[in-house]
């Protein structure tokens, strides 16, 4: 009995990549539905229109084409897909022995196969920005991905998406010969770049060379709020384009990050509690409040899914947290989706609801932040990648196993 | 090749963050925190350390200079004055040798890569400046470490608050690292670090590649000479620094720079070197290849003094009390180098040499005891600031009051090289970094006394400060037979001598309430947790250097106690060091220990909750066997000691010492104490702030522990505190610097004079159980007593005569 | 009984304080809010809220007080009893297990608090105003906890020192011990595994329940009887078996605490009565040593098929928020950090609800306070208030 029924899963599985394929170059719409296109006024009762994995029409009264699908969003919220600034989930292994790897790229570490993937679609998350890790000096290059596909080359929207530098020193080591290892190696990658000519290109220097050159950005993982001051002066010093990834302790330097207007995507942490050790008294940190207050856009980070979390990683409940914090919903939703967008550089496809970019959109139960709100429906590409009411996963989560 | 699509959604991407650094502009243009108008400080004692010598007078500063000085200088109208009448205003001090700023991590790098930059090690976030402004410093020298044969630069900073470490360059590059003999134990250890600077130094001079010094050359922990301490973790991992790489063009060539720095006398070589052996190479070194040398951390100049005598080079010394943790190298240092090193005559300033931070807030200690030793205070002010400021090559900005020169002062209520004296208020650049409400005291330097050699057995001691019941009056004092006679205004007797030793205290000898008096291997046992059967007494050794130089420093009774290790530690006794018969009483207190020195995992009791319930079954006679095996009536010998040890402290015939140091600890030796209805003490409690009011209900003692490098200044002030609510407050300690430095600061925080001088003496006797009359000036009780040059309070003071029954303390046999 | 007992002497309170005393004005208050949840009954809509001397006085639709009463209309605020953490370390100094013993029932918690310590102040800014705080789970009978208030002077802050009694019928006593090397050795520690966890409890628990000497019997017969809570840290399927077990054969009812697995035999639990103690919930991986499937919705299986249920752990409020996603309903959501967690620790008479005679602990919030983005206006213990936020949410800084 139960056999049949997975052999009938399966089929239907199939079917349904059968169908999903060959939709793509059909055109898709989604009616009805609340659209928030985080490029204007919300349209109530609206349509997007998609051709070809990309938007075509954002409006209120758009014909449908006759051969058009169409998905009935009806009371529904739709969003674009939200867009997550710094993640190393997807990576098979975050972090490598060596600490100098610039020429290595996380392409070759993503696994399509990984359980983020499924469980950033069923939060929202249309794209992603693999980085590696924080305990790596030089840590090779991050690539933008969607986080529907199952072959990464399917899914990368921007391959050399900029290198990451951590300032926090190895195995608890000072700073000062950090810094001085950093700076010998970007010496050299400006002197490569300032000589072009002088032979062939050396593979193992192109991405620094490129990142020096600020054509490509560098994530730099600041610590510390001692980090800030070095992270922005190697900014100057090798022109860089610099995204800061900041410690939760970084907030004390919040005014001097503002001064730099560098935007900054925050710690998973976004509520702590600090005791002064002279008087005693304890003081509640709220990033995103000091980071508003300061103002310095900011996008956010999810923690990594630990036995300890809740809530904090999600993407969407950062979001939810920085409302419950005084930040205006409309603000918050942009701090998911354009902005970090735009942080990386490719908010000409994804970001916002608008027609020319790429077809990635949420469908939500309600308005988004909300308790009872969930993704119903997650295209990436003009594509359903996926739906809540087939999500085997969250059925066993709610339901229990033997249920 | 950047990315897939074009690359137009970049330039959007820069569109926008210059939009948004267009509309952050005005919020950015900030002044610097802090910066404040043009101030007058009028009216007090200046004094200046130039040839203006020192005058009342007033100051102005404008621009965070000193614009104008003098002693009838007339206040430009409309500015702030602050009136400053009995102050003393001395130039910011400043501690030559210092971690201030730098984190934990940079503190122990060792820095043997001239390529590092001490700057990077700074964490301008960090707080423990304001420990050290509070004490008057305003300017501290950070180096690389110690440990390397060639570190990069060292900087001078200032201590003010601050966001970025622009905000604290005074100067960047002050000198260049070195040592010699830090590591490695022997001479041929020593010469041949010397060898290799030399040669690298010579090799500059001719315009050669000096080579690498484990200077500039990537040093993994597989090439450093084998002796050149562990490699540190993270070396081997550290990018890029590979063999082939250092062959590269572009690999700056730092070790050549910084020695060709040194040896274009652009700044001097800071060496730091503690044997005589190395201090006389590193002379020759100096004279022969021209270079300018600072010396730092001498510990015994040796037979190289009268060549550093004339050779004039300047020389950081510190520290003259230890107060942390001592280090191999200064470990071996004997009495008196200091003043052996500073007689060369050459020009002198002083170090912390501290681990942490906060450590450079001991710079007055510092320079107290230098004046301790004998030093003349002018020349001790005078190594704090002007001599600091000319050795670090910051002589134009800082170290005197003229004008022009850069507005770092600070004013102290009275005395600057006495601790116990609080500073009014710290001026850093011409910003108030740190204020304080204090009245301002005399400002007297200790005078030394002349004293006998020898006493006949009757005879009187007159001064105008005997220190009596915590206060000094004059009095004369007639003793007979090693007994205090008579006290009071006049002599008793007229035929008697009568020594008068002037303004001279004389004072009772102090009480060291809690000490090992370096014992601590003899006093621990960790077999079982219940050691209410062991005595210190058993154990005491009294002929040991540090027992006799507690009775140098004035310490004559002492609380001496089993170690921390044991949940139940045993019984403490007390010592009354040079009596005839110095065992005071046997069995004086009985030892608890709270705080988790007695937790072990390996044996009961692991946690507080554990050491509570022990000792409430050790308190309610429950506890009735021992694990260890003994034959059967040893066992139960021993198990009768303990219920009898414990019975005299369950009847109030002995106090309780409970150690207890955080708030849970503190609370539960409080209910203790309460529910068992104990005659209690705490022992270096350090939370006490919230339990005040519960200590001084149940009548309970502080016992304070020293003062450390990581305390914060909350600890004195919350002694102060404790005092001030009317609780005891006796002091414990190693050394006599250590008991004395914490009282001076708890009276720096506002403890009384009257509160400290008394938990110094009669009121520790009195918490621990001693004879009526121990460490006190009365009729009937033994003359044992001290004359100091100040008083103890004043760390600049130091005793000059011991007397214990009526006789002086022969000094060649306190010699160690 | 006891809750008609505190209604009479707060009543008492009221009419002495109003007759006798005149600075008792300031320190009664009628506080109005748009939604009241007394956890008594249905939410009150609007809701008023009688405040006297740290106790609530009435509380109603419309409750009438004196005329010259201070009146705080709190305008569009919910208003709910304090948040119970039934299951928590927090505060405890010098660790939270004597671990050089296997049985240590002696182990009080209420000895060893740091009443200052900065996780207090934490979850009071959570909305919760009393936890129990337990011993760790490193020993098989771990020691009893205690009841105390997040906020308050030290004195009033222990609602009751001799809490329940915690066992750890899991595998963390079993954790890292070795067997026995060396058989002289006195400083051993066993169980090495389960069935040791087992063998231990259930020998002390003969032991005790037969009067033979053994280390604080008395105490562990009295908690079999039921002098006190017996709670219990079990997370899988074979724990809360064996917990099962032991309480038929030693006539006890436990309460199970983490319980990450009761979810899959619910019908069992709640057919012996036994009430789970959830938490801290997670969206992560699995729990505890046994590494324990991830399970999102234990909450709402478990009340559908009728266990009690209170959360605990920490961060109850969002807990509270996430079990009513995943399906737990809204009153139980809330009852389940507020009555549940008072019923479960017997102290439901001072605290949980919001009926007169009770302790005056209220959380106010600026809206539904179940949804993520809403924020918490003030946390009241003892009838003052703490945490108060400036509207908009920002934080003013209040010192305890």
């Amino acid at each position: 009995m139960k056999k049949t029924t997975f052999r009938l899963m399966l089929r239907g599985a199939c079917f349904l990549l059968w169908v999903g394929s060959s939709l793509g170059a059909q055109e898709l719409a989604i009616k009805g539905g609340r659209i928030l296109t985080m490029a204007g006024e919300p349209i109530d009762g609206g349509t997007v229109l998609i051709r070809d994995g990309k938007i075509t029409a954002v409006g209120e009264k758009l014909d449908i084409p006759i051969d058009a699908m169409v998905i009935d969003a009806t009371g529904k919220t739709i969003m674009p897909g939200f867009v997550e600034s710094h993640s190393s989930a997807a990576m098979s292994q975050s972090n490598e022995t060596n600490p100098n790897v610039p020429y290595l790229t996380v392409m070759d570490s993503i696994d399509p196969m990984r359980a983020y993937f499924h469980d950033a679609r069923s939060n929202g998350v249309t794209t992603v920005a693999v980085v590696p890790g924080n305990a790596t000096m030089i840590g090779g290059q991050g690539a933008v991905i969607k986080t529907g596909g199952t072959f990464v080359e399917d899914m990368v929207l921007m391959r050399n998406a900029g290198v990451k530098i951590s300032l926090k020193p190895l195995n608890e080591a000072s700073r000062m010969g950090h810094l001085a290892a950093l700076r010998l190696e970007l010496d050299q990658a400006k002197k490569l770049l300032d000589d072009e000519d002088d032979g062939p290109p050396d593979p193992k220097k192109e991405a620094l060379v490129s990142m020096v050159g600020g054509k490509i950005p560098a994530f730099i993982y600041c610590e510390s709020a001692m980090d800030v001051a070095p992270a922005l002066q190697l900014a100057a010093d090798y022109d860089l384009k610099s995204i800061l990834v900041l410690g939760r302790k970084c907030y004390l330097a919040a005014s001097e990050i503002a001064e730099s207007g560098q935007p900054v995507i925050l710690d998973s942490t976004l509520v702590f509690w600090e005791t002064d050790p002279r008087t005693g008294s304890d003081k509640k940190i709220v990033l995103t409040k000091i980071f508003q207050e300061a103002g310095v856009p900011f996008t956010f980070q999810v923690a990594a899914s630990t036995t300890s979390t809740l809530g904090n990683n999600f993407l969407w409940y950062q979001a939810a947290c920085a409302v419950k914090y005084g930040m205006p919903v409309q603000k918050a939703l942009e701090a998911i989706t354009l902005l970090p967008a735009r942080i990386l550089g490719v908010d000409k496809f994804v970001g916002s609801l608008e027609p020319g970019k790429d077809a990635d959109i949420v469908i939500l139960t309600g308005d988004p932040l909300l308790l009872d709100t969930w993704v119903e429906t997650t295209i990436v590409g003009g594509k359903v990648v996926y739906e809540r009411g087939k999500d085997r996963k969250l059925k066993r989560l709610l339901n229990g196993v033997n249920q | 090749m950047t990315a897939i699509r074009s690359g137009s959604g970049l330039t959007s991407f820069v569109g926008f963050f210059v939009l948004i650094g267009v509309l952050l502009l005005p919020c950015g243009a900030a002044t610097p925190a802090g910066e404040s108008g043009p101030i007058a400080l009028t009216g007090a004692l200046i004094h200046t350390l130039t040839e203006e010598g020192t005058f009342v007078g007033n100051l102005v500063v404008r621009d965070g200079k000193i614009e104008a000085i003098g002693a009838d200088l007339p206040i430009p109208d409309g500015i702030e004055v602050i009136d400053l009448t009995g102050y003393t205003i001395v130039p910011g001090l400043i501690d030559c040798r210092s971690v201030l700023w730098l984190t934990k991590a940079a503190i122990r790098e060792s820095s043997s890569r001239g390529a590092l930059s001490i700057l990077d090690g700074v964490d301008p976030w960090l707080s423990d400046w304001r420990e050290v402004s509070r004490q008057g410093v305003t300017a501290v020298s950070v180096q690389p470490n110690d440990r390397g044969s060639l570190g990069g630069h060292g900087s001078v900073l200032r201590v003010a608050p601050a966001r970025s470490v622009s905000d604290l360059v005074i100067l960047d590059e002050a000198s260049v690292q070195s040592s010699l003999g830090i590591v490695g134990r022997s001479s041929r250890d020593r010469f041949s670090q010397f060898e290799r600077l030399r040669k690298a130094l010579e090799a500059v001079i001719d315009g050669r590649d000096p080579g690498s010094l484990g200077g500039s050359a990537p040093t993994t922990g597989t090439n450093r000479s084998p002796r050149g301490g562990p490699p540190q973790r993270g070396d081997f991992r550290r990018g890029g620094r590979r063999p082939q790489r250092s062959s590269a063009p572009s690999q700056p060539d730092r070790t050549k720079e910084l020695l060709q720095e040194v040896v274009d006398g652009d700044q001097p070589l800071r060496l730091e070197v503690h044997h005589p052996d190395a201090l006389g190479w590193a002379i020759s070194l100096a004279t022969e290849l021209d270079i300018d040398l600072v010396l730092e951390g001498i510990s015994d100049p040796g037979r190289a003094l009268s060549r550093l005598a004339s050779s004039g080079i300047p020389v950081v010394v510190g520290p003259i009390w230890e107060l942390g943790a001592i280090p191999d190298h200064r470990k071996k240092r004997k009495d008196g180098w200091f003043t052996r090193v500073t007689s060369s005559g050459s020009r002198w300033a002083l170090g912390t040499f501290g681990s942490e931070g906060r450590s450079s807030r001991f710079l007055r200690v510092q320079a107290a005891a230098a004046v301790a030793e004998g030093a003349k205070p002018e020349d001790v002010l005078c190594a704090l600031t002007k001599s600091a400021a000319e050795i670090l090559g910051v002589g134009d900005l800082l170290g005197t009051l003229a004008e022009g020169k850069q507005a770092d002062l600070a004013v102290f209520a009275g005395n600057p090289l006495d601790p116990a004296t609080s500073t009014r208020l710290v001026m850093s650049r011409g910003q108030i970094v740190h204020e304080s409400e204090s009245t301002p005291g005399p400002a007297t330097p200790p005078t030394p006394v002349d004293f006998p050699s020898d006493l006949p057995t009757a005879y009187g001691i007159h001064s105008e400060r005997v220190l009596i019941e915590g206060n000094f009056r004059p009095a004369t004092m007639m003793v007979r037979e090693g007994r205090i006679t008579s006290l009071g205004a006049s002599p008793g007797e007229n035929e008697i001598r009568i020594i008068d030793v002037g303004s001279a205290p004389v004072v009772p000898g102090l009480v060291a309430a809690h000490s090992y008096l370096g014992q601590l291997e003899s006093v621990t046992d960790d077999t079982e947790s219940d050691a209410s059967q062991f005595r210190s007494i058993d154990v005491a050794d009294l002929t040991t250097p540090e027992t006799k130089g507690m009775v140098r420093g004035g310490f004559l009774h002492i609380g001496f106690a089993p170690s921390s290790g044991n949940t139940s530690a045993g019984v403490m006794s007390t010592l009354h060091l040079e009596a005839t018969d110095p065992v005071g009483n046997a069995t004086s207190c009985g030892k608890f220990v709270l705080t988790d020195s007695a937790r072990s995992r390996d044996r009961y009791p692991s946690s507080l909750g554990g050491q509570i319930n022990l000792l409430e079954e050790i308190f309610s006679g429950r506890t009735s066997e021992t694990r260890l095996h003994l034959p059967m009536n040893a066992a139960a010998l021993l198990v009768a000691d303990r219920k009898k040890n414990v019975g005299a402290v369950l009847s109030g015939d002995r106090p309780a010492v409970f150690a207890a140091e955080s708030r849970a600890e503190i609370g539960a030796a409080l209910d203790l104490i309460e529910r068992f209805k104990l005659r209690g003490a705490l022992l270096g409690p350090v939370k006490v702030i919230d339990f005040l009011d519960r200590i001084r209900s149940l009548d309970v003692a502080i016992i304070a522990r020293p003062v450390a490098p990581e305390d914060y200044d909350s600890y004195p002030a919350n002694l102060a505190k404790a005092a001030a609510r009317g609780i005891r407050v006796v002091f414990a300690g190693d050394s006599p610097a250590k008991i004395r430095t914490t009282a001076a600061l708890a009276v720096e925080a506002g403890m009384t004079e009257e509160k400290a001088l008394l938990g110094l003496t009669g009121t520790a006797a009195d918490v621990l159980g001693m004879a009526a009359g121990t460490a006190r000036l009365q009729v009937g009780g033994p003359a044992s007593f001290v004359i100091w040059t100040d008083s103890p309070l004043n760390l600049g003071a130091r005793p000059t005569s011991i007397v214990v029954e009526g006789v002086i303390v022969d000094e060649k046999k306190m010699k160690p | 009984m006891k809750l008609a007992f505190s209604i009479f002497w707060g009543a008492l309170f009221a009419v002495l304080a109003f007759f006798w005393t005149d600075s008792s004005q300031a320190r009664s208050i009628l506080y109005k809010a748009a939604i009241v949840h007394t956890m008594t009954g249905n939410p009150l809509q609007p809701g008023e809220v009688f405040v006297q001397d740290g106790k609530i006085v009435a509380v109603g639709k419309s409750v009438v007080v004196p005329s010259d009463t201070k009146v705080v209309d709190l305008g569009d605020v919910t208003l709910l009893p304090g948040f119970i953490d039934a299951y928590s370390q927090v505060g405890l100094a010098g660790g939270s297990d004597e671990s050089t013993r296997e049985v240590t029932p002696g182990f009080s918690t209420a000895n060893v608090i740091d009443w200052k310590d900065v996780n207090f102040r934490e979850a009071l800014a959570e909305g919760t105003t009393t936890l129990a705080a337990s011993p760790g789970t490193q020993n098989v009978i771990a020691g009893i906890s205690c009841v105390i208030k997040t906020a308050g002077t030290a004195s009033m802050r222990m609602i009751q020192s001799d809490g329940a009694l915690l066992l750890s019928l899991c595998s963390d006593p079993a954790q890292g011990n070795r067997s026995r090397s060396r058989p002289d050795s006195i400083y051993i520690r066993q169980p090495t595994n389960r069935m040791g966890v087992v063998w231990i409890l259930r020998s002390a628990f003969d032991h005790a329940s037969r009067n033979l000497p053994f280390e604080s019997g008395a105490m562990i017969r009295e908690s079999l009887q039921g002098k006190r809570p017996v709670f219990s840290v079990s997370r899988t399927t074979y724990d809360l078996n064996s917990l099962l077990a032991l309480g038929e054969e030693f006539s006890f009812s436990p309460v199970a605490v983490g319980g990450h697995e009761a979810y899959k035999m619910a019908p069992r639990l709640s057919k012996a009565k036994v009430p789970v103690i959830l938490g801290p919930l997670s969206t992560g991986g699995g729990q505890g040593p046994e590494e324990t499937e991830p399970i999102w919705n234990q909450a709402g299986i478990l009340s559908r098929a009728g266990v009690e249920l209170a959360l605990a752990g920490g961060n109850l409020l969002t807990q509270a928020r996430f079990a009513h996603r995943f399906g737990l309903t809204r009153e139980l959501a809330l009852k389940a950090v507020t009555r549940q967690p008072a019923e479960l620790l017997r102290v439901a008479d001072r605290i949980g609800s919001l009926a007169p005679g009770l302790d005056a602990d209220l959380v106010a919030f600026d809206g539904d306070p179940l949804e993520f983005t809403t924020a918490i206006r003030w946390v009241m213990v003892d009838g003052i208030i703490y945490e108060q936020q400036e509207e908009g949410g920002s934080n003013e800084e209040n010192d305890l």
